[in-house]
């Protein structure tokens, strides 16, 4: 990728489109000087710029992976290998990939079925609705991602799956239950059965080392106390924390603490992980350890995982995709088995084709 | 300009940490100022009551040293905000030390107004030679004396541990833990412990059952085992839980007991000097009741009957000023840590701890925090009022023997229902934290 040619291209088509350099600039929202560093090959756009960038240039992206027009058929196939070796080299080689046959089960079997679900906030100025007759499943074993943009209800939908709120309408149903009809006394109670959760800021107890962080989860699910040592042991190596499990979260990294976090989710062995921006606060090296342990997770132990991510790196490590907007599921994207770096492509086209529905409403 | 703009904004924030520094320094400067007021007019009728202002003066280095590592470790990531803006510790230091200095202050003027004000009350009126007006002067100069001696020692040691820090454990230091090191140190005190208090019980047998003079010598050294035997008793303890929590002994994974361990001992530095503290607070209660009712007891004589009033109505006063400073900040402390804990109590509620569960997990926290200085001096009523009480007997007129069973009683009963009072006011506080 030769990002001097990228941003001789970037400024070509800006000059033959009569913009100035701020006229871009305030097109994307973004400062002169980002556009000036990226035309003379400083820097690059920011993977949420791409797609807008592409749009106001009117070129693909392959093109602007490629840094010049391709206007013949035969050029279009070696720009689709360069964007592939781009799309390679950010994110990492596909340990996950497809799924082995039997790692799943051939019939799949929904854990958690969410029924026309509906949410409406009280405000002053009246009711705000903030999820409107949202309906989808998820299988066993599954790894699922919700994306959108702040405010489309993502964190609403998974507050209610989380039993923490409660919906205006509709059913959530997890193993044949529904949690929506679950008394506010009783909630406590399912969470410590059926759910486990990963956040963005790890929500690890301070005052616990990590080692005692996993093995807490596992006694206030009141698992017999001689087994707990194992349980914990076993999950540390299988999420490779085993040397740290002595220390404070305080004394760690984000990427092991977050580790940590995931291994007190799946130590109680939950029906579904509730993951919300797991990789917000890490780095992109941290967030490919913590999403291959994700689908690893999935592919060998039937791990069921809800995500939710603004990150579309993340995503494309998910097996299906759901995009929110406005409190709605607007989109869903299913991986089918196709390579990390196809689905990464096709969940930026998605973005890219919801993004342009949303202006031409405009 | 932009560093005063910070320090107001962040002094609004931590606004409710300062409510805690503020109400505890008064009370325990309240508390000097009585101590004073007694020790002045026990002067100006010729008695020796220096003793108690100093006593004061070291609960309170010991315990506002504990208050202010508390506030340090409030603002620490402020503090280190300003450095990492660009402020030089030689600048940071002065000016917190300044904010901390200024608070005491006002804090101070509080405090000795309040105490002068409750010493009124209590009316314990033995000095007509001398006015309220130059018992006020008298006794608040020397709160002022033993304000200042306090403040310097505690900005001395808040300076050398600012100056220690660096930027990194500043960010750091709000969740900083006991170290793993600590684990050697059980055994050590369990044995200092062990003989303490084998020799605090032989000195108190020897007290009983010796002859005169050898009692009065062992009187008068029997306060080394005690205060030894007390901070070996919380150290040992604090180390034991510590152990105990460290080791995986399977019975600490049983529902919410890990929880509940760690809460005693994850402070970086233990509570053990605290409650080591507290506990001789109590004991000071104790002895303070159990004298006071001895002397307002019309068959007991030992001085002139009125001044025997005052000194029974000084030790009663001393009782309750004691048992104040130990549940007013305990449960103070209590409240500031439910707060802390807020978080960790909504992350309890996300792995499946219910809400009534984490009532009852809060309830039976506060209740031992509250009840741990207690033990120590329990352990010693056990040990001791049986030998006590039978040289009292010796020389107490028969319609007051076992005068010490019942005084004991009276001040359990006392301390039971200041105990509950304080119990029911930080769980009703509390509860807006779980």
């Amino acid at each position: 990728m030769d990002q001097i040619k990228i941003g001789a291209f970037i400024s070509q088509r800006r000059k033959e489109k009569g913009w100035t350099q701020t006229r871009l600039a305030e097109e994307l929202g973004i400062t002169d000087k980002a556009v000036s560093k990226w035309e003379t090959g400083r820097s690059m756009p920011d993977l949420s710029l791409l797609s807008p960038l592409c749009t106001l240039l009117e070129i693909t992206l392959n093109e602007l992976f490629a840094g010049e027009r391709i206007p013949e058929p035969f050029l279009k196939k070696k720009a689709d290998e360069i964007l592939m070796e781009v799309i390679t080299n950010w994110l990492g080689v596909d340990r996950c990939g497809k799924r082995e046959e039997g790692g799943a089960p051939s019939v799949p079997v929904p854990v958690l079925e969410v029924q026309n679900i509906s949410k409406v906030y009280q405000s002053d100025s009246g009711p705000v609705p903030a999820l409107n007759d949202v309906s989808f499943q998820i299988h066993r074993g599954s790894f699922v991602g919700i994306m959108g943009a702040s405010g489309s209800g993502k964190t609403t939908l998974l507050n209610l799956i989380a039993t923490i709120d409660k919906p205006s309408g509709g059913a959530i149903w997890l193993n044949g239950k529904n949690i929506a009809d679950i008394p506010e006394e009783d909630r406590a109670d399912f969470r410590r059965g059926h759910l486990g959760f990963v956040f963005q800021e790890y929500n690890l107890l301070d005052t616990l080392t990590i080692y005692e962080n996993i093995a807490l989860a596992l006694t206030i699910k009141e698992i017999p106390r001689e087994t707990v040592e194992k349980i914990v042991l076993d999950t540390a190596e299988r999420l490779n924390i085993s040397s740290i499990l002595d220390q404070f979260p305080y004394e760690v990294s984000g990427g092991q603490r977050q580790r940590c976090a995931c291994a007190r989710a799946i130590a109680v062995n939950p029906d579904i992980i509730l993951a919300d921006e797991p990789t917000g606060a890490l780095d992109s090296h941290a967030a490919r350890q913590l999403l291959d342990t994700f689908s690893t997770l999935c592919r060998e132990d039937g791990a069921t995982i809800l995500m939710v991510t603004h990150d579309v790196m993340a995503a494309s490590c998910c097996d299906r995709i759901l995009f929110m907007q406005d409190g709605e599921i607007k989109a869903a994207l299913d991986r089918n088995g196709e390579d990390k770096q196809v689905f990464f492509a096709d969940i930026l086209k998605k973005l890219q084709q919801t993004e342009g529905e949303n202006r031409d409403l405009f | 300009m932009i560093y005063f703009k910070l320090s107001v904004r962040n002094a609004k924030r931590s606004f409710a940490n300062y409510l805690l520094y503020i109400l505890t320094t008064t009370i325990l400067l309240a508390v000097t100022e009585v101590s004073n007021c007694i020790s002045v007019v026990g002067n100006t009728v010729g008695m020796q009551t220096v003793s108690l202002p100093l006593l004061t003066a070291i609960v309170l280095i010991i315990l506002m040293g504990h208050i202010d590592s508390f506030m340090l470790r409030q603002r620490a990531k402020e503090l280190a905000s300003y450095l990492l803006l660009g402020m030089k510790k030689k600048k940071l230091i002065p000016l917190f030390l300044c904010e901390i200095l200024l608070i005491g202050f006002f804090c101070f003027l509080t405090g000795a107004t309040a105490g002068f004000a409750a010493y009124r009350f209590l009316g314990m009126d033995l000095h007509e030679e001398i006015s309220y007006g130059l018992l006020y002067c008298k006794s608040t100069w020397n709160t002022f004396i033993c304000f200042c001696l306090v403040e310097a020692v505690c900005c001395l040691r808040m300076k050398q541990r600012l100056n220690r820090l660096q930027i990194r454990e500043l960010m750091n230091e709000s969740c900083r833990n006991q170290t793993v090191s600590r684990q050697g140190r059980c055994m050590a005190w369990g044995i200092v412990f062990l003989v303490s208090f084998v020799c605090l019980i032989g000195f108190v047998y020897g007290m009983a059952l010796l002859p005169e003079n050898a009692a009065i010598c062992l009187t008068a050294l029997v306060s080394v085992p005690l205060v030894i035997s007390v901070f070996a008793f919380y150290q040992w303890l604090f180390d034991f839980l510590y152990r105990y929590r460290r080791n995986r002994t399977a019975s600490v994974y049983h529902k919410t007991r890990l929880y509940t361990v760690s809460c005693l001992t994850a402070d970086f530095k233990t509570p053990a000097v605290v409650n080591a503290v507290f506990c001789i607070c109590f004991l000071f209660s104790a002895g303070s009741f159990i004298t006071g009712k001895l002397m307002l007891q019309s068959e007991f004589t030992l001085f002139e009957e009125n001044i025997q009033e005052w000194m029974g109505a000084v030790q009663i006063s001393m009782c309750i000023v004691f048992a104040v400073i130990y549940f007013s900040i305990l449960a103070l402390h209590q409240i500031m840590e439910l707060r802390q804990a807020s978080r960790n109590h909504r992350i309890l509620r996300f792995i499946g701890v219910g809400g009534k569960e984490m009532k009852t997990l809060v309830k039976r926290l506060t209740a031992i925090k509250m009840a741990l200085p207690m033990l120590m001096a329990l352990l010693i009523f056990l040990f001791c009022t049986l030998p006590l009480n039978r040289k009292l007997n010796l020389f107490l007129p028969d319609a007051l023997h076992n005068a010490l069973f019942r005084f004991s009683g009276e001040f359990f009963l006392c301390i039971l229902f200041f105990y509950l009072c304080y119990f029911w006011t930080v769980n009703a506080m509390g509860r807006q934290y779980i």
